[in-house]
């Protein structure tokens, strides 16, 4: 009787008490025998740098008889993020491809998951070593020198990553033989890490010419134009021993720009600035001082980062990180959503309550119930418009802040760099669509008003156009993109025309170029807001007003944008700060490199690295360029185009950044034009001194370095701040003029000194 | 059975009671919103110090969005035991009483708190506009509401047909509500060790309610200070981001089978015999307890 009363619950019972077996029955299913492999090579031998990308070439085979969609990631040892290519393997097939992992802190090994068909097949752990930036130097075709000089030796040319992030964590390249040409994509990579602060070394042995050609020509410093025997000086000097037998080497002529070590006729090597950083071009087989016992030092003192910049904390990062650094103050400065206009709904919401109220104390007064049909009806009605209303009225979910730089590279490439900051109220997947393949990285800055910025964890997908974010709500999230694209083609050119030096700037991109700039040290010439196709062209000012402040480049820019009425300071707008700091990123300047210039600034609107998020944005897109100076002929420089070179270590910079603090009885500084302009032949110069201290220069004598006497000659002044050199020929030599202050100079304080030059660039 | 429901139904929204309860819904929810409305245009919201403030506008839809939860679900929990009593009242509770009968005036008083629920609706359709919420979130809100709405609506009727005394019984129902709240509310600020006090204040309504919400809280800004304070009372040390709901959605289904089921038994006359009735119920919770464990990864992450 009772088991036939519950036979509906005992069949219950039993149909719970089989699937519960079932469940435990269900076994998690062996993973197949792995048909995908890998192969991994580190080009620097497992040696990575904090704050750099640790490059890995990947190979990949396919074992099976069907394609397969493999995924290779890669993540620091107890890092949240990874990152990740994903390509598809044909049956049988091989494919080699690099994978960039950035280092944010120092970390003990790497572990690289291999994915085939969404299932891990692979799973292996490479251990790594920490090395200072500063020591790492790798060479490609043989070890010039022994000992602890460089990190790896012995590179292929296949060894070299294919893109610029892969070389971040070298200071110098030493290229000496190849065994195969570079792809064009290795070249564009060591074009973008040259001119983004490293130093290339080339070789001058039997490979040298072979070398060469599979440069990009923006890299080539000089041309051979047969042998010689070169000069020795510059390698005892830095050697510091004697170099008895003749050194036989290559006859280069420099290129415009670069300089020659020793004598001009026979130089052993070749420096050519690049962007931030140098080409160094030997003129000499590196075997040849095989045996010499200056070698180690030597190659100790030549090998030297060109471009290395200080954290606060005294670390020493690329130049790249050194620059996301600069934009951290600005970071946090998203723009603002304003409360929505929900008046008109609040009086909708009002009219409904007080209409239902109505509805149902009418209907209960009129028939004694509730008309529950007529007010779900009337409630789903209104619900319905009132989502329409407001969907169609929502303010923007999330607010983004996206500032790149864009930095030409030659006349195609530029370097694109994307920092982008994300608030959403609310979890959100975002998908930035970026004009070139970028590799993302995530960036967690502190900003100076203490927000935090936290990088998003997760997989990052490399040499991607799509970047899928997943935003946490209410954390500011960040990250920096950087791509390698077509330079968007807005061109200023400086000629040489009738005596003076003429501005040429041509718009021709598909998008509006404001408030463009040429500047040059502290002297800005504004060209206004280009539109596409338009040009401009003027002639470089004549009386540019030096500053003595110690104001930045951008500020310099912002307060002329200011005074010319281009940008209104509102309340709350960070519009200002926000330009003069990727200015100021953009053309940082290093104490140990002197690079003034020229630059043409101009920002880009609308943005054509990346396209518009459905949101409201803050957008700022900065295009820097070098300008090229062309022309030959009768040359007036302006006041200001010689400038004090601040590099040497002998001289004590002033606080403002501009001048130099005098102290005891001599002081001697070096007056440089920009590279381009070195082979400037002099007629005339003027040299302006402007003292920070008012005092007696009665006692102060200026002596000049004659290059061709090698003697210091004396400048009559009768004028400090109008010092002319006649005959000046033989003071300027590459572009550089050495002037020796002798006196009481203690009273000086700063001195700052500019000058300007009449003369003929052949 | 849709007949009886049917005629228990139409006694029912001729009370008094029913008008009132959906009108003070609806002012509540009124006041609610001019309520916020008016904070929103305090002059210390828009004051310097906040005019940095990322996503102002997001932080108000999001307190728009817990007042309005809040407002309802509170209605839909103190009306209950009160339309719980109206129910009975032109029809006052007999010796003993079928089970169909039982579950009629279940269903009206679940019929009429969904009323009220989408009556309230409208007042919703003002979340998107602040661009605060996604659907997900608030879906979970409402879901939250809805189940305290069931199990508001079974434990109401629980306690009537155990007591059979309707003052009594409405004494009881309240009292046990309010002390329900206060020892939730005690354990959460108390520190005491989980999972243990994760399941008490789990079984709070407003802490479900809030853990749907509280997880995307803005964390600096004038309307957090409103919203963290509000997490003191209902979090206590817990974390917010605990998805405590989950734990209370899973539970409330039991709590409801068994409310339903103990009035089930309660309402039939001594001595109670095996019945239809028990079957169905037992097969219920039977099912239900094979979905839980089935799905126990969902629900067990709250205690994590």
């Amino acid at each position: 009787m009772i088991v036939r009363r519950l036979r509906v619950l005992l069949l219950i019972i039993c149909f719970a008490l089989i699937c519960l077996s079932m469940q435990g029955a269900s076994l998690p299913v062996a993973m197949a025998q792995p048909a995908v492999t890998f192969e991994l090579f580190t080009p620097f031998d497992g040696q990575y740098v904090v704050n750099a990308w640790l490059p890995l070439r990947v190979t990949l085979r396919n074992q099976a008889s069907v394609a397969v969609t493999v995924t290779i990631a890669a993540n620091p040892a107890d890092e949240p993020v990874q990152y990740e290519r994903t390509v598809r393997l044909a049956a049988g097939a091989q494919q080699q491809l690099w994978l960039y992992t950035f280092i944010s802190r120092p970390v003990r090994s790497i572990v690289i998951t291999l994915i085939a068909d969404a299932v891990v097949v692979a799973r292996q752990e490479f251990p790594l070593l920490l090395r200072p930036l500063e020591q790492m130097r790798v060479a490609l075709g043989g070890a010039p020198a022994g000992g602890d000089v460089f990190a790896a030796t012995n590179l292929r040319g296949a060894d070299l990553p294919d893109h610029l992030l892969g070389l971040s964590s070298l200071s110098v390249l030493v290229l000496l033989d190849l065994d195969a040409p570079f792809s064009s994509a290795q070249q564009t990579a060591l074009l973008a890490w040259v001119y983004s602060g490293g130093h290339l070394i080339i070789g001058g042995g039997p490979a040298a010419i072979a070398v060469q050609t599979v440069l990009p020509p923006s890299l080539r410093a000089a041309t051979i134009t047969g042998a010689t025997v070169l000069d020795r000086q510059p390698l005892v000097a830095r050697g510091g021993a004697d170099l008895s037998q003749p050194l036989l080497g290559l006859q280069l002529q420099p290129v415009v720009g670069a300089l020659p070590a020793g004598s001009t006729t026979t130089p052993p090597w070749i420096e050519f600035p690049v962007g931030r950083g140098r080409v160094t071009q030997l003129a000499f087989d590196p075997t040849a001082l095989a045996v010499w016992p200056g070698r180690e030092s030597f190659w100790q003192k030549l090998t030297q980062p060109v471009a290395l910049a200080f954290r606060s904390d005294g670390t020493r990062v690329p130049f790249a990180s050194y620059q996301a650094d600069m934009l951290t103050p600005i970071l946090d400065a998203l723009p603002q959503i304003a409360i929505p206009a929900f008046t008109q709904s609040l009086t909708a919401l009002t009219w409904y309550a007080l209409a239902l109220i109505a509805l149902i104390g009418g209907f209960w007064r009129w028939r004694r119930f509730v008309p529950v049909a007529v007010l779900v009806s009337g409630a789903v009605i209104s619900s319905v418009v009132g989502l329409w209303w407001t969907t169609t009225n929502a303010t923007p979910a999330y607010s983004v802040l996206r500032l790149t730089l864009i930095e030409a590279l030659d006349d195609q490439q530029a370097q694109m760099q994307t920092a982008m900051v994300l608030l959403s109220a609310m979890p959100r997947t975002e998908t930035v669509t970026f004009s070139n393949p970028v590799i993302v990285r995530p960036l967690t800055v502190t900003t100076d008003g203490g927000r935090e910025i936290v990088g998003p964890s997760g997989a990052w997908s490399q040499l991607t156009t799509q970047v899928t974010i997943a935003l946490a709500p209410w954390q500011i999230q960040g990250l920096l993109a950087t791509a390698v694209g077509p330079v968007p083609p807005v061109r200023a050119t400086m000629i040489v025309d009738q005596g003076w030096l003429r501005v040429d700037v041509q718009n021709d991109s598909q998008v509006n170029a404001r408030d463009v700039f040429v500047v040059y040290g502290d002297q800005l010439f504004s060209f206004g807001t280009l539109r596409p196709g338009a040009r401009s062209v003027g002639r470089w000012p004549l009386n540019p007003t030096p500053t003595l402040t110690g104001t930045s480049l951008g500020q310099l820019v912002v307060n002329d944008l200011r005074v010319n009425g281009w940008l209104i300071d509102r309340p709350g707008d960070p519009t200002a700060r926000i330009r003069s700091t990727l200015i100021d990123a953009a053309i940082a300047t290093l104490p140990q490199r002197y690079d003034p210039g020229p630059y043409m600034i101009a920002w880009l609107d609308p943005d054509p690295a990346t396209t518009r998020l459905a949101t409201i944005e803050r957008v700022e897109t900065l295009l820097v360029t070098r300008p090229p100076i062309r022309g030959q002929g009768e040359l007036n420089l302006p006041m200001g185009w010689l400038r004090l070179d601040l590099t040497d270590s002998a001289l004590v910079s002033c606080l403002n950044g501009q001048g130099v603090q005098a102290s005891g009885d001599v002081v001697e500084m070096r007056l440089r034009l920009p590279a381009a302009l070195s082979a400037l032949q002099a007629r005339t110069m003027q040299v302006r001194l402007t003292l920070s201290e008012q005092s007696n220069t009665d006692s102060l004598t200026i002596r000049a370095h004659n290059w061709t006497t090698d003697e210091w000659d004396l400048i009559p002044v009768s004028n400090l701040s109008n010092i002319t050199i006649p005959n000046a020929e033989p003071y300027l030599h590459a572009g550089t003029l050495r002037l020796q202050l002798r006196g009481e100079l203690d009273q000086l304080g700063c001195v700052v000194v500019i000058g300007s030059v009449q003369g003929v660039l052949p | 059975m849709r007949r009886e429901v049917g005629m228990v139904w139409q006694r029912f929204i001729r009370q008094r009671l029913v008008a009132r309860f959906l009108i003070g819904t609806v002012l509540a929810m009124l006041l609610a919103v001019q309520g916020v409305a008016q904070l929103a245009n305090l002059a210390d919201l828009t004051a310097s110090p906040f005019l940095d403030t990322p996503l102002l506008g997001a932080q108000l839809g999001r307190l728009f969005a817990v007042v309005f939860c809040l407002v309802l679900q509170g209605c839909l929990m103190i009306a209950a035991p009160l339309l719980a009593m109206g129910i009975y009242t032109d029809d006052p509770l007999p010796a003993h009483m079928s089970p169909t009968r039982l579950l009629a005036r279940l269903l009206a008083i679940w019929g009429l708190l969904l009323t009220a629920g989408m009556v309230s609706a409208p007042f919703f359709s003002i979340l998107p506009l602040f661009g605060s919420l996604t659907l997900l979130e608030i879906g979970w809100a409402l879901a939250v509401v809805l189940i305290t709405a069931l199990v508001s609506g079974a434990y109401s009727i629980c306690c009537i047909t155990l007591l059979r005394n309707l003052p009594s019984a409405l004494v009881a129902a309240y009292g046990f509500l309010f002390l329900w709240e206060v020892i939730t509310v005690l354990v959460a600020t108390a520190r005491l060790s989980p999972p243990a006090s994760i399941i008490i204040v789990a079984f709070n309504p407003f802490t479900s309610l809030l853990a749907t919400l509280a997880p995307a809280f803005p964390p600096t800004g004038p309307i957090a200070a409103y919203l963290d304070t509000l997490l003191q009372f209902t979090h206590g040390t817990i974390d917010p981001a605990l998805p405590l709901y989950r734990l209370y959605v899973a539970g409330s289904g039991l709590l409801i089978l068994l409310f339903i089921g103990i009035a089930g038994v309660a309402v039939r006359p001594r001595p109670r015999r095996w019945h239809r009735f028990d079957t169905l119920m037992s097969s219920l919770g039977v099912l239900y307890l094979i979905g839980l464990w089935l799905g126990r990864e969902w629900w067990l992450i709250a205690l994590s």
